[in-house]
C-alpha cells in the first residue's frame, strides 16, 4: 500500500496518540494519589504541625536536626534493622532447607506447596492477635510445646527480651513460605546436565550445591531478599495487633514510631520528618535492587 | 548408600515435612477451633485443642449489636472497586510500557519502585488531604489510595506477560480490522488470562487484608474489617471468641481464593524473580 507522506504523517500521530492514552490512567492516578501527596508530606516536613496549631507554621531544617537527638527513633531505627536481619536470615535458611527437601520429593508436593501458601494470605492483623493467644505464658500454645519438651517458657509479650523475638518468630511463620516457594521454583527450573555431569566426576552433595545450584539460584535469591527486607522494614501490622509496640518500646519499630509520632502524639511535621527517614532507607534498598536487577535477571 | 540407609532418610524427610506443616497450620487451625470453643476452654492449662463442645455463639455474639456486618461490607466493596480499577488500569498501562516501550527502561522501574514505597510516609499527607476533600471516612478514599499502591504491581507484573505474548498477534489481529484496543480486548488479554487472574487475585487479597491506611482513613462509616479486629485488643481485649469469629471472616475468602487459584498464585508470584 503506498501512502502518501500526509497521510503517513497522520497515522504516526494517531499512533502516538494511542500510546499515550493507555498509559496515561495509569500516569494521572499515580501522580495524584502518589506523587502529590509525597510532595505534601515533604513539604510538611519543614513545618511544625501539632495539635491546637490552625495551620503549619515553617521552622526550616528543625525537624531535621531533631531527629539525631531523638533518641526514641534512633531506638527504633536499631530495633528495625535487627528485627529485619534476624527475620531475613532465619526466613532464607529455613526456607531454602524446605525447598532443598521438597525439590526431592515426587508425591505430595502440591499439597505441601497448598498448605504452605496460606500463611502469607492470612491478614497480618490476624497473624498478631493468633500469636498473641498463642504465646500466653501459661495457657499458650507455644509454652505448652516448649514445657512438653522439657523447656521453660518464657513470659514472650510481657518480657522486653522476648517480646521482639515473639515478633520475628510470627513473621517466619508467615513469610518463610515466600522464599520456600521462590527458591523451589528455580531449584524444579534449574537444569539437570550440570548435576549430572558432576556426579559422574565424583561430586559430593555439598559441592554439587556449592558450585552449581547456589550460584544458578543466586538471582532470584537476592531479588526475593531484598524484597523481604523491605516488607519487614515497613512492617506494621503485626506490631499494632501482637505488642502495641511494648512492653514499653521494646518492639517499636521504624513505622509503629512514626504512627505514634504521627497520630498519639500529634507531631505531624515532625512525624512527616521521621516517615521520610524510613522512605529513605527503602531508597537505598532499591536501589541496590534495582541495580542487580537488570544484570542478575533478564527482562 | 544401602536401600536401609536411603529407606530411613525417606522417613526423616517426611516426619520434618509434616513437623513443618503442622508448624504452618497450627495457628490457622487455633483461630478456627477457638470460635468455636466455649469461653472457659480459650484459655486453659494444658491449652485445649480438641474441644469437648462446638458452639456458634461467638459468631451469634459476633453480629449481634456491632457493625460486623457493615464493616464486612466494605471491606468487600473497598476490595472489588481496588481490584478492578487497578487491573483494568494497570493492565493498560502495562500493554503500553511491553509494546510501546514509552519512557523506557526508566519509567517501568520508576513505577516499580512506587510498590516499594513504605506506606508510613503516606499516612501523614492522605489524613490531611482525606480532612480537605471531604473524602475522610468513606470508602471512595480507601479505594483511591490502594489503587494508587496496587497499580504499580500490577503494571509490573502484566507488563512481564504481555511481554511474552508475540507482537505478531496483535498486528494479524489489527490487519483483520481490529484498532489497537479492539486487539488488545479481543485478542492480548484472554491470552493474558493467568496474569490477569493472578494480579486480581493478589490485589484482592491486599486491599482485604490491609490494615495502615485503613485505620487511619476511617472511623465509623468505612471502617473495614482489619480496622475492627484490630480494635479487639484495645478496647474488648477479652472477648478471644469472638475475635475468633472474626478472624475466621478474614481468613476463608482468601483462603477459599488461594486454594482454588493456586497455580495463578504461585506462576505470578515467583513471575518476578525468574524469566
Amino acid at each position: 500500500m503506498n501512502l502518501t507522506p500526509v497521510k503517513e504523517k497522520i497515522i504516526s500521530k494517531q499512533k502516538r496518540y494511542i500510546h499515550i492514552l493507555f498509559i496515561a490512567p495509569t500516569l494521572i492516578a499515580i501522580f495524584l494519589i502518589i506523587i502529590y501527596p509525597l510532595f505534601y508530606s515533604f513539604l510538611l516536613t519543614f513545618h511544625k504541625f501539632t495539635i491546637g496549631m490552625d495551620s503549619p507554621r515553617y521552622i526550616g531544617l528543625r525537624n531535621y536536626v531533631s531527629l539525631f537527638s531523638d533518641t526514641r527513633l534512633l531506638h527504633s531505627l536499631y530495633l528495625g534493622i535487627v528485627f529485619t536481619c534476624i527475620a531475613l536470615v532465619l526466613e532464607f535458611l529455613i526456607g531454602l532447607g524446605s525447598a532443598l527437601l521438597v525439590d526431592k520429593m515426587i508425591r505430595g508436593r502440591s499439597i505441601i506447596i497448598s498448605i504452605l501458601i496460606i500463611p502469607m494470605g492470612v491478614m497480618p492483623v490476624v497473624v498478631g492477635l493468633v500469636w498473641r493467644m498463642l504465646y500466653h505464658p501459661n495457657y499458650g500454645v507455644v509454652n505448652h510445646v516448649l514445657t512438653t519438651l522439657g523447656f521453660e517458657g518464657p513470659q514472650w509479650l510481657a518480657s522486653t527480651r522476648w517480646a521482639l523475638p515473639a515478633l520475628i518468630l510470627s513473621d517466619i511463620w508467615q513469610w518463610t513460605p515466600l522464599i520456600f516457594l521462590v527458591i523451589l521454583a528455580g531449584l524444579q527450573s534449574l537444569p539437570k546436565e550440570p548435576f549430572e555431569a558432576a556426579k559422574i566426576d565424583g561430586a559430593s552433595s555439598w559441592q554439587m550445591f556449592h558450585q552449581i545450584c547456589f550460584p544458578l539460584l543466586r538471582p532470584m535469591i537476592l531479588v526475593v531478599l531484598l524484597l523481604r527486607a523491605m516488607d519487614l522494614i515497613k512492617e506494621f501490622d503485626k506490631v499494632y495487633t501482637l505488642t502495641g509496640g511494648g512492653p514499653g518500646s521494646a518492639t517499636e519499630i521504624m513505622s509503629y514510631y512514626v504512627y505514634r509520632v504521627g497520630f498519639k502524639y500529634f507531631k505531624i511535621g515532625y512525624g512527616a520528618t521521621c516517615s521520610f527517614l524510613v522512605l529513605f532507607l527503602i531508597a537505598v534498598l532499591s536501589f541496590i535492587l534495582i541495580k542487580i536487577l537488570p544484570s542478575e535477571v533478564e527482562l | 548408600m544401602t536401600r536401609g540407609e536411603k529407606h530411613i532418610n525417606k522417613i526423616i524427610l517426611y516426619v520434618t515435612l509434616a513437623i513443618i506443616m503442622l508448624i504452618f497450620i497450627m495457628p490457622i487451625y487455633w483461630v478456627f477451633v477457638t470460635s468455636l470453643k466455649i469461653p472457659k476452654e480459650y484459655f486453659s492449662s494444658p491449652p485445649v485443642y480438641l474441644p469437648s463442645e462446638i458452639t456458634f455463639s461467638s459468631y451469634i455474639k459476633l453480629f449481634q449489636g456491632s457493625q460486623t456486618l457493615h464493616h464486612l461490607l466494605n471491606s468487600l466493596i473497598v476490595a472489588l472497586i481496588t481490584t478492578a480499577a487497578s487491573v483494568g488500569i494497570g493492565s493498560l498501562g502495562a500493554y503500553s510500557l511491553a509494546r510501546f516501550k514509552i519512557g523506557g527502561k526508566y519509567l517501568a522501574f520508576a513505577i516499580l519502585g512506587i510498590y516499594m514505597f513504605p506506606p508510613v510516609t503516606f499516612i501523614l499527607p492522605f489524613f490531611i488531604l482525606a480532612q480537605k476533600l471531604h473524602l475522610y471516612d468513606t470508602r471512595l478514599i480507601l479505594a483511591i489510595v490502594y489503587t494508587g499502591f496496587f497499580l504499580s504491581f500490577v503494571v509490573w507484573i502484566m507488563r512481564g506477560f504481555f511481554y511474552e505474548i508475540p507482537k505478531e498477534l496483535d498486528e494479524a489481529a489489527m490487519i483483520d480490522g481490529c484498532s489497537r484496543i479492539g486487539a488488545f480486548l479481543k485478542v492480548i488479554l484472554p491470552l493474558a488470562k493467568p496474569g490477569l487472574v493472578a494480579t486480581s487475585l493478589i490485589c484482592f487479597m491486599f486491599s482485604w487484608n490491609e490494615f495502615l491506611f485503613a485505620l487511619i482513613l476511617t472511623s465509623t462509616n468505612a471502617k473495614t474489617l482489619p480496622v475492627e479486629l484490630g480494635g479487639f485488643i484495645t478496647d474488648k481485649a477479652l472477648l478471644w471468641g469472638q475475635m475468633c469469629a472474626g478472624g475466621s471472616f478474614a481468613i476463608i475468602p482468601i483462603l477459599v481464593l488461594i486454594l482454588f487459584l493456586q497455580k495463578y498464585l504461585v506462576r505470578g508470584l515467583t513471575f518476578g524473580a525468574i524469566k
